[in-house]
């Protein structure tokens, strides 16, 4: 498993602009706050759904070969407080995810930001700062 | 004649009923105007509580989130048992899977509910106060009316709530929980002998803090003081709160598609 982990981007310049990251709180223990990282993958599925929206993508690895990254984040609320809808994202659409990863090393990670082919991001910050 | 007089009653008590909405509004006047919910600056009245607000882990000062403050008060060895069984997603004990009660779509509860990073909005009447909540689509009730606990309480999810104003502070005095829910996220046991104290503040027009208390002699030796909680006012566009029922299916799919695949399992 710990070869999926070869394909992230260490986003620690991200990590360092952003202070106390959202998901440091909210996030749970199966995730490892210390190491966000950031995948770029073709969407296969957006599940717009409680208990936590979901995005499943395929990924390519340096080796080329493709792997289904599981990848969840706030309810939907939260989300439409944070500049969210439901069409958001679209099966077949070209993101960026900054995601915390799963310490199993699995390829599930909890999303911090998106960006979506227009250059468009999407994040979690609820209030207007 | 008198049928003419009773068609115009008639039609005037008609023509009424949409506007009986905004007519009940304006009699309370506990009530924020929607123009000064938006108005930002405007100064808030201190009595006045109503919108929706929302707990964020991540505001200048909040206190810890997820449960009361940082340590809990010593166990009794009936708490201890209680707590040793709880595997919580979250705190000192957190891990992977677990066997949290809302994971079974089980009522959250109070306290726990107030420390959700998800809104409640409060609506205040004369008689009572109504906190609405995004989680669980639950709401409780605390009456205002000057009334005791009733006697004899069957124990409830949410408890019986009685409150007054202090001052500037709203103190909600509740009794009578069942003892099925988590007093937090850390798996922090309470019993039915809870006694629960909140006290609310307006601090400004977007903070309302609350502060509670927790004396659960069966639980724990010493009263449980938590620390300051801070909520901020969701105006606009933000004031938005969804449908959100727990619903077992998509708890066992989420869990199925994520919980277990995070830590490495595989679905049920």
């Amino acid at each position: 498993m710990k070869k999926y982990r070869l394909n992230i981007l260490i986003a620690a310049a991200a990590l360092l602009q952003l202070g106390v990251p959202l998901w440091a709180h909210h996030g749970n223990a199966s995730y490892d706050n210390e190491n966000p990282a950031t995948i770029k993958g073709t969407v296969t599925e957006f599940a717009w759904s409680n208990p936590h929206v979901q995005i499943y993508l395929d990924v390519k690895d340096n080796k080329g070969s493709v792997v289904r990254w599981s990848v969840e984040t706030f309810s939907p609320g939260k989300l439409v407080r944070a500049g969210w809808t439901k069409d958001s994202v679209k099966v077949g659409d070209l993101v960026s995810i900054t995601l915390i990863p799963a310490k199993s090393g699995a390829p599930v990670g909890f999303l911090h930001k998106l960006v979506l082919p227009n250059g468009e991001e999407l994040g979690l910050q609820e209030l207007e700062n | 004649m008198q049928t003419r007089m009773m068609t115009i009653a008639w039609m005037t008590a008609l023509a009424a009923v949409p506007a009986l909405p905004a007519l009940i509004h304006a009699q309370m006047p506990s009530q924020q105007s929607p123009a000064a919910k938006s108005n930002v600056s405007a100064p808030a009245d201190p009595h006045d509580l109503s919108g929706m607000w929302e707990f964020f882990p991540n505001v200048p000062g909040q206190g810890i989130y997820a449960t009361p403050s940082k340590d809990h008060p010593p166990m009794t060895p009936w708490a201890k048992a209680k707590y040793d069984e709880a595997k919580p997603g979250y705190g000192p004990k957190a891990q992977g899977g677990g066997n949290d009660p809302i994971l079974k779509c089980n009522p959250t509860g109070i306290p726990r509910i107030l420390f959700f990073p998800q809104p409640f909005e409060i609506f205040q009447t004369p008689e009572r106060v109504f906190m609405f909540f995004e989680r669980d689509h639950a709401w409780r009730q605390i009456w205002t009316d000057g009334r005791s606990h009733p006697k004899d309480l069957e124990p409830t999810w949410m408890g019986d709530s009685i409150g007054k104003w202090d001052g500037d502070t709203f103190v909600v005095d509740t009794i009578g929980f069942n003892e099925k829910s988590w007093l937090d996220f850390y798996g922090d046991p309470h019993s039915e002998d809870m006694h629960l104290i909140e006290r609310y503040k307006r601090v400004d027009r977007n903070t309302m803090s609350l502060q509670l208390v927790v004396e659960d002699p069966k639980a724990y030796t010493a009263t449980w003081v938590g620390d300051t909680k801070s909520y901020k006012l969701l105006t606009g566009k933000k004031a938005y709160m969804e449908e959100l029922f727990c619903i077992p299916e998509e708890e066992d799919a989420f869990t199925n598609r994520i919980r277990l695949p995070a830590v490495g399992q595989n679905p049920k």
